[in-house]
This record gives C-alpha cells, structure tokens and sequence, in this order.
C-alpha cells in the first residue's frame, strides 16, 4: 500500500512538473502624481497585454504595430540597432540643447537613455533597455514600431526597470517581474 | 373518503411540495435589497426566481428595444472586446488596478473566474462582481446593436452565489446578490 502511494505521489508530482508552465510575467506601471496627490498602480500578466495589444485597430496602433512619429525621418533602423548592440560600454551619444540634455550609454548589457528637461516640467527621464531586447526592436518602411514583438521579447527575457520618468509633478515606473 | 383515497391525496401534494422545494432549490434567486433611512425610510427584501425575470423580459415589446439603437463603435470594437475579456479569463489572479486619490480609491481584481471592481469614496462604497466567463457567453450571443436585457439575465443566470452589486451609502444600501 506505502509502495503504491509513494508512486502516485511520484506520478503526481512528475505530471505537475511537466505541465506547470512558464512563470507569469507581470508588466507594472506605477503613477504617483504629486500634483493631485493620486496614486495609480497598475500590474498586468504579458498574455493579456498582448492579446489587448494584438486586437487593438487605431489609425496609431494596428496588429501590434505603433506608428512612430517621426516625420521625414530616414533611420536606417537595422543598421542604428545593431551598431548600438555591438558598441562597447561607452557614453556614446550626448546631446546638449536649450530645451533638453539626453545622453544615451551602454552599461553591463543595458542601453540606458537619459533626457533631462530645461524647459516646462523639467522632467528627467530614463529608459533602460536590455541590449538583447534590440533584436526585438524592429521599425518597418513606414516608420511603425512593432510593439508586439517587442514586448513577447521583454516577457521572455526581461525582469526589471524598463521605464522611469520624474518630473515635479508625477513619477512613473515601468518594470516587469 | 376511504383511508387509501386520503393517503393517495396526500401523497400527492407531498410530491407536489418535494417538487415546488427542488424547483426552488436548483432555481436561481435574484435577491435585491433596499434599505434607506429618514423620514420616508424603505426596508425591502425581493427575492425573484431567475426564470421569473427571463419570462417577465419576453414581455418587453421588441420595438421599443430595437428603437435604441447602439453607437456603431460598440459593435466595430466587439472582437477587442470579446479577445481582451478571453484573455482576461486566462489570466491568472491578481489586483490589476489600484487608484488611490484625495476623493476615491478603486481596486480592480481578478478572483476566481470574477472580475471585482471596489470603489471607495467619500460618500459611498460600491462593488460590483462580474462573472467573467458568463459575460463572454452573454456578449458572443448579443447582437452588439440594440438594448437587449437577455444580456442580464445571461450574465445573471451564470454569476456565483454571493453578491454582485453591492452600494453602500450613508443614507442608502442596495444590494442585488444571487442566491
């Protein structure tokens, strides 16, 4: 009897570990805005984000794809992603502007993008993004942004801050874990 | 009336009892609460079978419905609609939203296959229990175009036992819960 039960409990345990999936990841998006003293926190599994994302058709987002505004602009994306992977370690890019300093780095694997405001909210944003997660970063010819992509990469790769804005009169937060 | 006549009588509307107790058992009730306080102070308690409501719904004359007529947007964003509640339905548990002010805060939650929406303010609390997997049902079977209360009834008849609307103020409650 011991004999059988200690079986099925093997079995059992076995089957569970075959079938359990993959830890859900969870997108964050945290809002406290000092202004109105509001506070808004919102946690949700990738699956839905992209499902949601996936079904969305605005003239701005359609099939997961965000169109970027970036009128006239002639990047040649592929080849600016790329070289920005491969870069070494560096502050590479420092822009320095009556309206806005922004300076873009690469730090142990990561991108990080750095603007801070002279003008208006004086906000100081970062966004750091994992430089493995730029393969995922695709821009087609009209300049649309596949943010589907992007974000089934982040779910299988990224745990952590991908977004901080601070500005006088809110702070934002994106992470995932 | 001989013996057997009375027990075969007996018999019967003991049956009769049996059935109308099971009928009512297995039956959904909608349970609506309204208690008020001040001078004109109301203290209600409505218990209506489900059926009931679906029977009284199929007295509601169609053209009256079919004149209120949707925003076609409604309908354009059905698919949205359907695959993000779909989605949501697989999602595992969890407080999606949570908004804190100086006037209200409000939590949105996953809990077992029903969508919680908490709000708190100062001049009342409100909850409401959404059946996710009924309202999915409810909505493939609606036309996306005119006011139709099948919709309610459908999400109704597949809500859990427990309440689905609840709002709490200082002067009033109401509560419709499923029984």
């Amino acid at each position: 009897m011991k004999k059988i039960l200690s079986l099925t409990a093997a079995l059992v345990l076995a089957a569970g570990a075959l079938f359990a999936g993959e830890p859900t990841h969870w997108l964050n998006v945290h809002v406290n805005s000092t202004e109105d003293h509001a506070k808004v926190e919102v946690r949700l599994p990738m699956n839905l984000v992209l499902t949601v994302l996936d079904a969305v058709k605005t003239d701005q987002i359609r099939a997961g794809k965000i169109r970027l505004d970036l009128p006239n602009a002639q990047l040649d994306w592929p080849k600016l992603l790329k070289a920005i992977q491969d870069a070494p370690d560096a502050q590479f890019v420092t822009v320095k502007s009556d309206d806005a300093d922004v300076v873009v780095s690469k730090k142990a694997g990561t991108v990080l993008i750095q603007v801070q405001e002279k003008t208006d909210d004086k906000a100081h944003v970062e966004v750091q993004v994992p430089a493995n997660l730029l393969n995922a970063l695709t821009v087609d010819d009209e300049n649309r942004l596949d943010l589907k992509a992007l974000i089934a990469s982040l779910q299988a790769t990224s745990i952590g801050d991908i977004v901080r804005v601070t500005a006088p009169d809110a702070d934002v937060r994106v992470w995932v874990d | 009336m001989n013996r057997r006549a009375i027990s075969t009588i007996a018999v019967v509307i003991s049956a009769a009892a049996a059935g109308l107790l099971a009928a009512a058992l297995l039956t959904s009730w909608i349970v609506v609460d309204v208690r008020t306080t001040g001078t004109d102070a109301v203290k209600l308690k409505l218990p209506v079978p489900l059926p009931l409501i679906r029977a009284a719904t199929a007295f509601i004359p169609k053209e009256k419905l079919g004149a209120v007529k949707l925003p076609p947007e409604l309908k354009e964003n059905r698919e949205l609609i359907l695959r993000s509640l779909r989605a949501l339905l697989d999602a595992p548990d969890g407080a999606f939203v949570r908004v804190r002010s100086d006037e209200a805060k409000v939590l949105i939650e996953k809990k077992d296959r029903t969508l919680h929406v908490r709000v708190e303010a100062e001049d009342g609390r409100v909850h409401c229990a959404i059946p996710i997997k009924g309202m999915i049902k409810a909505l493939e079977r609606w036309d996306w175009e005119h006011v139709d209360p099948r919709l309610a009834t459908r999400i109704l008849a597949s809500a859990r036992r427990g309440p689905l609307v609840t709002v709490d103020q200082p002067d009033a409650h109401v509560a419709v819960s499923v029984w």
